[in-house]
């Protein structure tokens, strides 16, 4: 029951914080210069043109008429019509969402290969060489701008050894420089956050108790300290993985991988106010729900978290 | 797919497609045309008069959306004298009206199928034209696909099938172009195109003329107001540098406000780069010591946009002149320079203006009559030459086409003496193909035909 | 204090972050003085050339020399930096103090408006911020530093909340301590050391995110070299010249691999239970 109670507590969080992006967001987009109509009347346009276009896409009406009227059709999932292509920006979002979330899987897959096991062996030969090497390592991955590294990839598979496609998507193949470069970045932070609270939980007394007592290492270190550790990892993995989702927009540019992210920043350059709009509230709804799943499983595998004031944590 | 009355060729002339021949009344306000017999639509119906006259008043429908429509209000009504006869009365007498009946715009389709599809027919086109390739079918953001019209009216088609994939980034076409994915692509990235032309599998083709370019001054501003100031700027920007190393030689400086196949063309000296004649103009016009300017630029609009702005700025610091650059989103771009003169903020915008109807008039009236001043027109400049205005005046109503000639040569000369621009180049429209790909048509204004291409083996 | 800086040096990775942190600052403070060229002046007559004795790292597009170009980079990047951290740190740290300390329905509000703040990743809201604010360099500076306003916030909150109900804070307080004189002399002190730590790490995102809104577009305005604008105007040419696109991107690394050694340095010093022996 208090699960209940917490969950509807936190959808009820959920749809406040995505109401308050919308709002502000279309506030934001409406008040700024340049003016929609006109663009799609296209340059060369007369005023009789463009105010037939303004007429015909409602955007003559006062301000908080097209506000109410855009809420109001975001419950039922209609966020208008591309101002570029006139296609309804939720099929455009839709017919992206899936490249991206297959970006984020594989890259956030790759990152967790790569990225807890090289924890968990910095922590257990700890103060190493080897420890030494993987810290190296993270803190190597989270210093470089993932753009570049994207472009220096490029560079070498597709323009010098010809093994890879530049960009775009559609084969397998096209999927791997995106998921390599992100997934290097990610697994610094995994790599980490797995050493440090790997060694966070060894350190603890009721596991020098079980060591104490004689128990064979190696159960000691899969049984407890493994999934407890993990626990911590697997938040800061669903936080990451919502951010994906996010499209890691400046990746997808560089590689042309269509999904959200890039159409978002396309939007913005096009000023396409709807697709902005629309494609920004899809993210966030997808992000906060991650959040909350993320949140509940902790809540779930780690008995000792209580469920208010979980927000102390940071 | 869908064709117009009369087509502009390669050669830059107009000539008659679906039209057969016209005549034109003494006042200028009758346009009698005859058009081809047995020509038939897609979808099997004949093309007549009729079909002529629905297609000519759907653009005047205001419930239809018809980019640039306001050029054909001036047609006041259309009749049919017979199956093959249509006349169109005008409003005023307008000498470029033919070339208006160029443009895309105005093809003719099938009023069968028009009414058929109704309000599909933003998205589905089939049955409505008379040309080499019918609609199959139209994959928004994906692909367009045609197929050859095999009752087609002029010589056949060679291919059989025409799919147009959408690929916005150039450098993934260019992959795609290398790798076989596609037969041919519009503009590869111009860094690549000389490692493109040694490539024995990639056959280049480029147009002679597709876009103006050049650099527009606000002549209401300080020190812009003086001749002699612009005319500097004219000299103090090396065109030809700019062309070979910023566009790779996919341009040709200009010599003259009128692209080389227009009514009125001549060929005029050229601003050769000057950097001292430049700064002893500024001096001899009061500034020796320079002044400040803001350009704006589009990013991404035109071909290297953002560069040719900063190698123009950074030749303009060399004589003097303090440049602030910025360069907005091609939205917010249109915005800023669409201003009326009291609250225009720039002095300088680089900008292109496009080649598409084979008209004098619609190169130079709404960019530089008086009565244009943006947002009213094009005219960013704030150009005001009342002889420049009389003139085209006259050249709109005078139906000779040699007087109209000598008129806009007058009109070439003053413009390019008094410098309300810099005068640029002409941008290259290319296109790459693999090797076995034979006889594209490349047009002089960014459009290229496949009606007589094929693929070898 | 001095314990922190005495622990540092002796940190291998810390003196080597601290080395290149204190080298692009030096670098970017005398940038009008150590360039070999004036990284504004163009000549198309020698643009892309490769590194040679000349221009060691190249020429651009425009004709411009590469390093020098590079080193007056840093005044930009490091300038953007530390700024929009402050800006985020300056805002934060109050509100987080206060709504922490003081609780109650403003505390609420602040944490919604936090969480609608979170609610986006930082990059879709830096963009959003600067296509709307428009480019240029403090629109820059304010769209990022917004972005890290939140996490400011959240961190001195959670360090107010954890202090605030320790036995002599409760007891100053029955003492008669005014509010503001605990806040600052107890409560302020605790937050130091995972402050630093973050701030520092923070410089480091804070010049990616810059350079990746300059790789894009948004921001410094050319013909300023910023490196990650600089990385996407080379990315036209990267076929032809890749060196246009390597070095400014070295450059990044490089600085902001110095900012986070220092960074992870400082918080295994601080954080006894990362400490490596």
């Amino acid at each position: 029951m208090a699960l209940l109670r917490y969950l509807l507590k936190r959808l009820f969080g959920l749809f406040l914080v995505v109401f308050g992006i919308v709002t502000i967001l279309f506030f934001i987009l409406n008040l700024t210069p340049g003016d929609p109509a006109r663009l799609l009347a296209g340059f060369e346009a007369t005023e009789e043109d463009v105010e037939t276009i303004r007429k015909a896409l409602g955007l003559d009406r006062p301000l908080h008429e097209r506000y109410l009227r855009y809420m109001l059709n975001l419950l039922r999932f209609d966020l208008g019509n591309s101002l570029r292509t006139g296609t309804p920006v939720i099929e455009e979002v839709l017919a992206r969402l899936p490249n991206t979330i297959l970006l984020a899987v594989s890259s956030m897959s790759l990152a967790l290969v790569i990225g807890i096991p090289l924890g968990i062996l910095a922590a257990v030969k700890n103060n190493s060489i080897i420890d030494y090497l993987v810290l190296i390592f993270s803190i190597i991955g989270n210093s470089i701008p993932i753009f570049w590294l994207g472009l220096m990839f490029i560079v070498l598979f597709s323009v010098k050894l010809h093994l890879l496609p530049a960009g775009g998507s559609g084969t397998p193949l096209h999927l791997i420089l995106p998921s390599i470069t992100i997934a290097i970045y990610l697994s610094s932070y995994i790599v980490r956050f797995t050493r440090a609270s790997i060694l966070e939980v060894l350190n603890q007394e009721f596991v020098r108790y079980a060591f104490s007592k004689g128990l064979p290492r190696n159960i000691v270190l899969y049984k407890h300290v493994l999934r407890n550790a993990l626990i911590p990892v697997l938040t800061i993995s669903g936080l990451q993985f919502g951010a994906l989702l996010g499209g890691a927009p400046i990746t997808e540019t560089v590689f042309a991988w269509p999904g959200i992210g890039k159409y978002i920043v396309d939007s913005i350059f096009a000023k396409d106010y709807p697709a902005v709009q629309g494609s920004v509230f899809i993210f966030a709804l997808a992000y906060a729900l991650v959040n909350l799943i993320t949140d509940l499983l902790y809540v779930i595998v780690d008995p000792r978290v209580k469920l208010e004031g979980g927000e102390e944590s940071e | 797919m869908v064709e117009p009355l009369f087509i502009t060729d390669v050669d830059g002339k107009i000539k008659p497609l679906l039209a057969e021949s016209y005549e034109v009344s003494s006042d200028g306000l009758v346009y009698t045309i005859k058009i081809k017999k047995g020509v038939k639509f897609h979808d099997g119906t004949p093309l007549t008069a009729e079909a002529v006259k629905f297609s000519l008043e759907r653009l005047l429908d205001p419930k239809v959306r018809v980019p640039g429509r306001h050029n054909y209000l001036v047609m006041k009504k259309i009749e049919v004298v017979d199956d093959y006869t249509v006349r169109i009365y005008l409003k005023y007498p307008f000498a470029p009206f033919i070339s208006l009946l160029t443009g895309t715009n105005t093809g003719i389709m099938s009023p069968n199928s028009a009414k058929k599809l109704g309000d599909k027919i933003t998205k589905d086109l089939t049955g409505l034209g008379t040309g080499p390739f019918k609609f199959v079918e139209w994959v928004k953001g994906d692909r367009l696909v045609l197929e050859r019209n095999d009752n087609y009216w002029g010589e056949k088609p060679k291919l059989r099938k025409i799919i147009f994939k959408i690929v916005p980034d150039a450098h993934t076409r260019e992959a795609m172009l290398l790798a076989g994915d596609l037969d041919m692509i519009v503009l590869p990235p111009a860094a690549d195109i000389p490692q493109l032309a040694k490539n024995p599998d990639v056959k280049l083709w480029f147009s002679n003329a597709s876009r103006t370019m050049f650099v527009v001054i606000n002549t209401m501003y300080g020190p812009l107001r003086d001749v002699r100031v612009r005319q500097a700027l004219n000299y103090a920007v090396d065109k030809e540098a700019i062309v070979k190393k910023i566009l790779f030689g996919l341009g040709t400086p200009v010599d003259s406000p009128l692209p080389w196949f227009f009514p009125g063309y001549k060929s005029l000296t050229p601003y050769k780069y000057d950097p001292e004649k430049a700064k002893q103009l500024l001096a001899e016009a009061g500034y020796p010591n320079g002044f400040e300017v803001t350009l704006f630029s589009p990013n991404g609009r035109y071909l290297f946009d953002k560069e040719v702005s900063e190698a123009i700025a950074s030749y303009l610091e060399k004589v003097g002149i303090k440049v602030r650059i910025q360069i907005l989103d091609w939205p917010t771009f249109v915005a800023s320079i669409l201003q009326p003169p009291e609250k225009a903020q720039f002095q300088l915008i680089f900008l292109g203006w496009g080649v598409g109807t084979p008209d004098s008039h619609f190169q130079f009236y709404l960019r530089f009559h008086s009565k244009c001043f943006t947002p009213n027109g094009f005219n960013f400049h704030f150009y005001n030459n009342s002889e420049v205005d009389k003139l085209l005046d006259e050249a709109m109503k005078t139906l000779d086409p040699e007087e109209r000639e000598v008129m806009y040569q007058r009109v070439c000369e003053i413009l390019w003496r008094d410098c309300p621009v810099i005068w640029l180049y002409m941008q290259s429209y290319v296109v790459a193909t693999s090797s076995k790909v034979k006889d594209i048509i490349m047009y002089p204004y960014e459009m290229f035909g496949l009606q007589k291409a094929y693929i070898e083996g | 204090m001095n314990e922190t800086l005495r622990l540092l040096l002796k940190h291998k990775g810390g003196l080597i972050g601290l080395c290149i942190v204190l080298g692009s600052v030096i670098t970017a403070l005398l940038s009008n003085f150590i360039t070999p060229y004036n990284p504004y002046d163009a000549d198309l007559n020698r643009a892309l050339q490769s590194p040679s004795i000349k221009y060691p790292l190249g020429t651009d597009e425009q004709g411009r020399d590469i390093l020098s170009r590079i080193i007056y980079g840093s005044r930009f990047s490091l300038f953007i930096a530390f700024t929009s951290v402050a800006i985020g740190a300056l805002i934060g740290i109050p509100i987080g103090l206060i709504s922490g300390y003081y609780g109650g329905w403003m505390d609420y509000i602040v944490q919604r408006i936090t969480d609608i703040l979170l609610a986006l990743p930082g990059i879709v809201l830096a963009l959003a911020l600067v296509a709307i604010l428009g480019p240029g360099l403090m629109n820059l500076i304010i769209a990022i530093g917004i972005g890290f306003i939140p996490t400011y916030i959240r961190l001195t909150r959670g360090v107010t909340l954890q202090v605030k109900s320790m036995e002599y804070i409760v007891a100053a307080k029955m003492l008669g301590l005014s509010n503001f004189r605990i806040i600052f002399r107890h409560i302020l002190p605790n937050i130091l050391p995972p402050l630093t730590v973050q701030l520092t790490l923070h410089i480091g995102s804070a010049i990616l995110g810059a350079a990746g809104l300059g790789f894009l577009g948004l921001g410094v305005q050319p013909p300023h070299p910023e490196w990650g604008a600089m990385i996407g105007t080379g990315r036209s040419y990267i076929f032809r010249a890749p060196h246009l696109v390597l070095f400014p991107g070295l450059a990044l690394f490089l600085v902001v691999l110095g900012f986070n050694l220092l960074g992870s340095a400082l918080q295994e010093i601080l954080d006894p239970r990362l400490r490596r022996g």
